[in-house]
């Protein structure tokens, strides 16, 4: 069977599993006796077993199975849930994982130093390694036993009427002897039949259990060679005999009995009859059962399907979602079209165009939503490992993990919040020690919370440390060289702690192997801004600092506020627009070189966006401007633009080749409904 | 034809064990993430067969097992187990299950159990 097609839903969902494992592990970390985590990860590493078998991964098949021994052994209050364990089941999941991730390249990953770890891990319980010991022994003894007991079937075997003492060398008991007397008294016969399993056959017990519950309904049974206790334990080689009272002929027997899978041979002795066979009523009875089939036949025949989820390929949604851009930009083109050519009998139905493309857009949108879960569940792990190797006690809080995003957004936001929570946990809390002192909880808290706003979620990432010291970041501006003296000091605090959004900027006085990764806070800002979102930071010295990430819903299509200039059109996030004004170029005035304007008491920045994009100037000045106030790491600029077109959703196409992706400013183009391309600006980047 | 509900947690299980079945003629009536769900499904879709995984969450193979057999006493299931499972699979088996496929099973494997319990 070609199992290269399963390839992909065998990762994602061993991914899922280890992800269960990874939570459940931590769970029994904080809770060693909770049977629940406990059997959640037996359950869990029992079905990456099956699953890795079925794939014929065997080394996952092993490592599973060694877990799902120790699991049990734990559930069985056979090993003790310590630290030590914990820490060698990690290794497991990390294994596991480096395990699932080569399936791919087919890479060999050894494991033979975890399993001598999960051996000494098992070590601890001698008495469950003397009972495997002990079986094997039996085992061997009683396949030696039943060699003895059972040899080659002869047919001289039928002795009438008369019981004897001894059948197919076996000895019977007195009870015995009177079940086979009683049974041939009612007119039965006495069948020793001998069963022969497949070498295939794994569960060899179960299907012993599978022939006695068959033979039970043929007749009765008297005696089972080994005991029936002895074929419940596995205590036999291949193959094993049942004495039972039957009226069934033997062709009966055999095939009902070889109907069982992996049954090689039965072989039936009539040990024991009387002349008298009722064989009338037997027919009767097998017709009766043949009617009971037919009627439940019909009864079930009109089943109803009902499946009510599909997995579907990530790639098929973003076709999907690019399709409906384009159908939005149609829908577009149509409308003005239709306007253009002042076409009213198309009103109605472009009307109905509108609504179905709205409907389809949404649908596909929620189609693409995840739970945010899918990456909030890899940060306990990650906040543990990252406290130990500390010597930090941290509580990780994770709320609204339920909360669901774009899974193109999503995606992006995995790195920017490792780093939130990385600081949180290695500049942020204190050491264990200072905390003492401060007073504090030894444990220091970090908080991960997510919730849904209007038309975005927040994410914020909260810790009760040190917090930051605004004079203390002007001081490293200045030491860096990013900024003067003269500079810092005329920031207010809350400009100050944006400071460390600048690139270059590090906060940490010793760099740790942990933070100090070259990825600075100007990053994430970057990353965040460039999905249209937005990160605000506020903190209390001594008290803790809190990051608020504002995230759009969705990525590929956004309300924009279109302008002209220069005779172009330009798109700008909506997200980003405070509002617009109108105002006089009279009011102008020129600080420090810079144009400004006083807007409600505010004294408002202006940038006119001709010069930021180079266009040619108008000759005349213009009395009346119009100005798109933006806002941009919390304060706020205004665009000088030529015009206003209104709000429009466009559909953002990224500029992602060569040329065109390194430049700074715009965030994509989008497509007009002449067919005219307009470029979406980048307030984060342009300014 | 016969009309199948699979019961798994794994939904790479599911769709092997389906896959294995649609290819060969028969048709999937149903699929369950775990004993509930099976045992809710069952009355409704009423399936010819049911292959019925053992361990699962919320409600474990062998306890869905016990209540279809209660519902329908003629219902044909055949568990499905991996190595070790042993007494898992006798109880089932003395429960009512039909027959049993270990996993890893292959597709003449689990054509085979059909032919046999149908």
């Amino acid at each position: 069977m070609d199992m290269s097609e399963y390839k992909e839903i065998f990762k994602a969902e061993s991914e899922e599993h280890l992800q269960q494992l990874n939570d459940s592990l931590l769970g029994l970390e904080q809770n060693p006796n909770d049977l629940e985590y406990i059997n959640t990860m037996f359950r869990s590493a029992h079905t990456l077993k099956g699953m890795s078998a079925t794939m014929g991964f065997s080394t996952i098949a092993e490592l599973t199975h060694e877990m799902e021994n120790l699991m049990d052994m734990v559930r069985k209050s056979q090993v003790e849930v310590s630290n030590g364990l914990i820490d060698i089941l990690f290794e497991c999941l990390d294994t596991l994982e480096a395990l699932v991730e080569a399936v791919d390249s087919g890479e060999e990953v050894d494991i033979a130093h975890l399993q001598a770890t999960l051996a000494q891990a098992m070590e601890g319980t001698m008495p469950v390694q003397e009972i495997k010991g002990s079986v094997t022994a039996s085992i061997d003894t009683i396949q030696n036993e039943i060699g003895k007991e059972i040899p080659e079937n002869t047919a001289d075997a039928e002795t009438k009427t008369d019981v004897a003492p001894v059948i197919d060398n076996v000895e019977l008991s007195d009870n015995e002897k009177q079940a086979i007397q009683d049974a041939i008294d009612e007119g039965n016969r006495v069948v020793s039949l001998k069963v022969i399993l497949d070498e295939s056959c794994v569960l060899k017990s179960a299907r012993s259990t599978l022939v006695l519950i068959n033979v039970s309904k043929m007749g009765e049974i008297i005696k089972c060679v080994p005991t029936e206790a002895e074929l419940e334990d596995e205590k036999f080689d291949l193959e094993f005999s049942v004495i039972f009272a039957t009226k069934s002929a033997d062709e009966d027997i055999v095939g009902t009995i070889k109907k069982i899978s992996e049954i090689k041979d039965v072989i039936p002795t009539t040990v024991a009859e009387t002349s008298g066979v009722e064989e009338k009523q037997q027919e009767k009875k097998s017709e009766e059962t043949e009617e009971k089939k037919n009627t439940s036949a019909v009864k079930r025949s009109d089943a109803v399907k009902s499946i009510q989820s599909v997995r579907v390929n990530i790639e098929r949604l973003d076709n999907l979602m690019n399709l409906v851009g384009e159908l939005i930009i149609n829908k577009i083109r149509l409308n003005q079209l239709a306007s253009d050519l002042n076409a009213k009998d198309l009103d109605e139905s472009l009307a109905n165009l509108d609504r179905l493309t709205n409907e389809i857009q949404t649908e596909v949108m929620e189609s693409r939503m995840v739970p945010i879960d899918q990456i909030f569940s890899r940060f306990p792990r990650m906040v543990r490992d990252l406290a130990k190797s500390e010597g930090k006690q941290i509580n990780l809080i994770i709320e609204g993990k339920e909360i669901e995003l774009d899974r193109t957004v999503l995606d992006e936001i995995g790195d920017p919040l490792v780093h939130l929570l990385r600081n949180a946990v290695d500049h942020g809390i204190e050491s264990e020690q200072e905390r003492k002192q401060l007073g504090k909880p030894v444990a220091g808290l970090v908080r991960l919370a997510a919730s849904r706003q209007r038309n975005s979620v927040l994410i914020e990432v909260e810790d009760d440390g040190k917090g930051m010291e605004p004079g203390h970041l002007r001081d490293i501006a200045v030491k860096k060289g990013l900024l003067t003296r003269e500079e810092v000091d005329k920031l207010s605090d809350n400009d100050a702690l944006n400071l460390i959004f600048m690139p270059g900027f590090s906060g940490a006085k010793v760099v740790t192997d942990i933070s100090g990764r070259g990825v600075g806070m100007d990053a994430v800002k970057t990353k965040i801004e460039a999905l249209g979102g937005s990160v605000k930071i506020s903190s209390v010295p001594g008290q803790g600092s809190i990051m608020k990430l504002q995230l759009p819903l969705t990525v590929a299509i956004i309300q924009s506020l279109m302008v002209t200039v220069a005779g172009e059109t330009y798109a700008i996030p909506l997200g980003n627009v405070i509002r617009d004004v109108g105002i006089k170029a009279s009011d102008i005035k020129t600080i420090e070189g810079k144009e400004v304007i006083m807007l409600r008491g505010e004294v408002l920045p202006l940038l006119r966006l001709h010069d930021v994009l180079e266009c040619p100037t108008e000759e005349e000045e213009k009395q009346n401007l119009i100005v798109v106030v933006v806002e941009k790491m919390g304060s706020n600029i205004g665009l000088v633009v030529d015009d206003l077109l209104g709000q429009q959703e466009v559909i953002i196409k990224t500029l992602d080749n060569k040329l065109l992706k390194n430049m700074k400013g715009f965030a994509g183009a989008t497509i007009l409904g002449d067919g005219s391309v307009a470029l979406i600006l980048d307030i984060a980047t342009l300014i | 034809m016969v009309k199948v509900m699979i019961v798994d947690d794994a939904a790479f299980m599911r769709m092997v064990i389906k896959d294995i079945l649609t290819k060969n003629g028969h048709e999937v009536v149903a699929e369950c993430v775990d004993g509930l769900d099976a045992v809710n499904k069952y009355p409704e879709v009423k399936p010819e067969l049911v292959f019925m995984d053992i361990v699962m969450p919320n409600m474990e193979g062998i306890d869905a097992l016990k209540k279809i057999m209660e519902m329908d006493p003629a219902a044909k299931v055949v568990m499905c187990s991996s190595i070790g499972q042993q007494s898992v699979v006798t109880d089932a088996l003395k429960t009512g299950a039909l027959d049993f496929i270990v996993k890893p099973f292959d597709a003449a494997k689990v054509l085979e159990v059909i032919g046999k319990v149908i």
